[in-house]
């Protein structure tokens, strides 16, 4: 057999068997280094290192540190009122105001799952209480948790970018106009489904607080973006130094301004942290060996080359590469999409001369919707954990929001502007 | 009675946390000063890079033990019990082995750049063997995290097959 078709065969069957991503990758990659002598043994261990060694990926724990100590800040309840005060009143007023709070999560953390689990202990009592049922409001929380990683900062965009030197600041600027684009399209289809169904706003009586009270509470929620986006944009910053200064930053409003960290809460958070971030790095580590394997065995040359002669029109080769990366996002994590992908991909970009920006943020946005896609989809999980219930239940619940997430996905596909707009 | 903070923690946690933290405040430290003063320490990137390394194979150990890593469960969970039961324990060496491999791989590292290319790292000068061995003892470990989240999964897989049974 020969090592490509090995290399392939051992991934899909470990993948099948319910062997964690990380280690099925690690074990296809050493196996056939191994067995068809490729590789001295050092050379596992260097690439295992040099994955990780990176600086721009160091912006991963950096955020994800910020976003655990902005959430013991409670600044998520904090948003949570902030939005059901401007839209609490209509029709499916909690459910809008669970995807509003999910999309601008988005612009504290860069994980998916991450968003889910900060938001959706707090919004989806509160839904349950107002009468909506516990799957609806989960996929609620679940599909808008999406738009983290669309949304600067991004933990895939920081990856893509390192994987393909492409500018993580461009690619986060390029990714603020989609991501509003597809949370858009979601909030439109809670809409209706609320309207549907006779989920009722919130009523006057309850919302005593001031507006005012509100916008000055969650102040430093909504100035945590500012400053990170505010600082790439203007050139101050690069990702990783904006990551750093955001940390310090949450660090600051946690710590001395609400007083709602103390000293175990801060170990505990830079625990969270590093096992958030290990969960990330231990599949970017072993998927970085398996891309290599996979160019040493002359695979991954293989599948370019079939893909570069498929079509002759760039458009329908990124609706076809977006209908794939759906299709992987419902086995697969976007981590290890990336890497499985991406490196066969970068041929047929440079030959159909794609805007590196652009395609990145079109390949971001399908991996995003790749998180709520059922049998795997990682926020899914996290929200099945949070109501107790099987993720089948949420799984019917989020088709709509998909469907809605795919119409965004589509105009970014053909409108090359919608991600370009804020990065020319 | 309340325990102290330092108890609360285990060796590892305490491990990533501290690494964490130094990783934050050496990058702060370099921004800060690259924006007041123009000049930042750039032999810092090794060290913040390394330290990064320790804290990915440490916490992997804790998410093995809090059950984390992703994975993709639907065909495993049509399997019959003993062939779940059978498939964890295969996931498990399978870990188990890639961490032995890298232990392995990493021992061979060291032991050739101690014995033939003597290397030193570019920033500090040291030895580069000597950021490599730490690496051992973060999967020494992780391991022990990996064997308790290998209990505490069958142990509720045994939970829930005996459920299943009385169903």
């Amino acid at each position: 057999m020969s090592p490509d078709l090995l290399l392939v065969l051992i991934f899909v069957i470990l993948l099948a068997l319910g062997v964690p991503v990380a280690i099925t990758l690690g074990a296809a990659a050493v196996s056939v280094l191994l067995y068809f002598d490729l590789a001295p043994e050092t050379l596992i261990a260097q690439n295992f290192y040099a994955s990780i060694k990176s600086f721009p990926l160091l912006a991963i724990p950096f955020f994800i540190l910020a976003g655990v100590l902005l959430k013991e800040a409670r600044l998520a309840e904090r948003l949570v009122n902030l939005f059901r005060l401007l839209v609490g009143g209509v029709h499916g007023g909690l459910a809008l105001v669970a995807v509003m709070t999910g999309i601008f999560w988005g612009a504290i953390s860069g994980s998916g799952p991450a968003t889910t689990a900060a938001l959706g202990v707090v919004m989806i009592s509160a839904m349950v209480r107002a009468g909506y049922s516990a799957p609806f409001a989960a996929a609620a929380i679940a599909a808008s948790a999406d738009l983290s990683i669309v949304i600067p900062p991004s933990v895939a965009f920081i990856i893509y970018g390192n994987l393909t030197a492409t500018s993580v600041s461009k690619l986060f600027i390029g990714g603020i106009v989609p991501g509003l684009l597809m949370g858009g399209c979601m909030l439109v289809v809670v809409y209706l489904i609320s309207r549907k169904r006779g989920y009722r706003g919130v009523r006057k009586a309850e919302q005593q607080e001031s507006l005012l009270r509100a916008l000055w509470q969650s102040s430093f929620a909504i100035f945590a973006p500012v400053i990170i986006l505010g600082g790439i944009y203007a050139g101050i910053f690069t990702a990783t130094e904006a990551a750093v200064v955001a940390v310090i930053y949450s660090l600051v409003v946690a710590a001395l301004i609400y007083r709602t960290l103390s000293w175990t809460g801060f170990v505990a958070a830079l625990v969270e942290a590093s096992v958030l971030t290990a969960m990330i790095m231990f599949i970017v580590a072993w998927a970085g060996l398996f891309s290599w394997t996979g160019s040493v065995t002359g695979v991954v040359d293989e599948i370019s080359h079939w893909l570069v002669n498929l079509s002759d029109s760039r458009y329908i080769i990124i609706l076809l590469i977006c209908a794939l990366v759906l299709a992987l996002g419902m086995v697969l994590d976007p981590i290890s999409i990336m890497y499985l992908v991406v490196p066969i991909l970068i041929p047929v970009v440079q030959q159909f001369d794609m805007n590196p920006i652009w395609f990145g943020v079109t390949f971001v946005s399908a991996l995003a919707i790749g998180q709520v896609t059922p049998p795997v989809g990682v926020n899914l999980f996290t929200a099945a954990g949070i109501i107790n219930e099987p993720v089948d239940a949420i799984a019917r619940e989020v088709l709509p929001l998909v469907a809605a997430a795919v119409i965004g996905l589509i105009i970014i596909a053909l409108w090359p502007a919608v991600a370009l707009v804020l990065v020319n | 009675m309340d325990k102290p903070v330092w108890r609360r923690f285990a060796l590892d946690e305490w491990l990533c946390a501290l690494l964490l933290l130094a990783m934050v405040l050496i990058a702060f430290v370099n921004v800060l000063g690259r924006y007041l003063f123009g000049y930042s320490l750039a032999f810092t990137e090794e060290l913040t890079l390394n330290f990064f390394v320790y804290v990915v194979v440490l916490g992997a150990g804790l998410g093995f033990e809090q059950l984390i890593h992703p994975r993709f469960e639907s065909l495993f969970n049509r399997f019959p019990f003993s062939g779940r039961t059978l498939l964890l324990v295969l996931a498990y060496a399978l870990t188990l082995v890639l961490f032995a491999v890298l232990a392995w791989a990493t021992w061979r590292r060291i032991y050739i750049n101690m014995t033939l290319f003597h290397s030193t790292s570019a920033g500090l000068g040291i030895p580069s063997w000597s950021y490599d061995a730490p690496v051992l003892l973060c999967i020494l470990l992780a391991l022990r995290r990996l064997w308790r989240g290998f209990r505490i999964e069958m142990r509720r897989h045994y939970a829930a097959g005996a459920t299943d049974d009385n169903a």
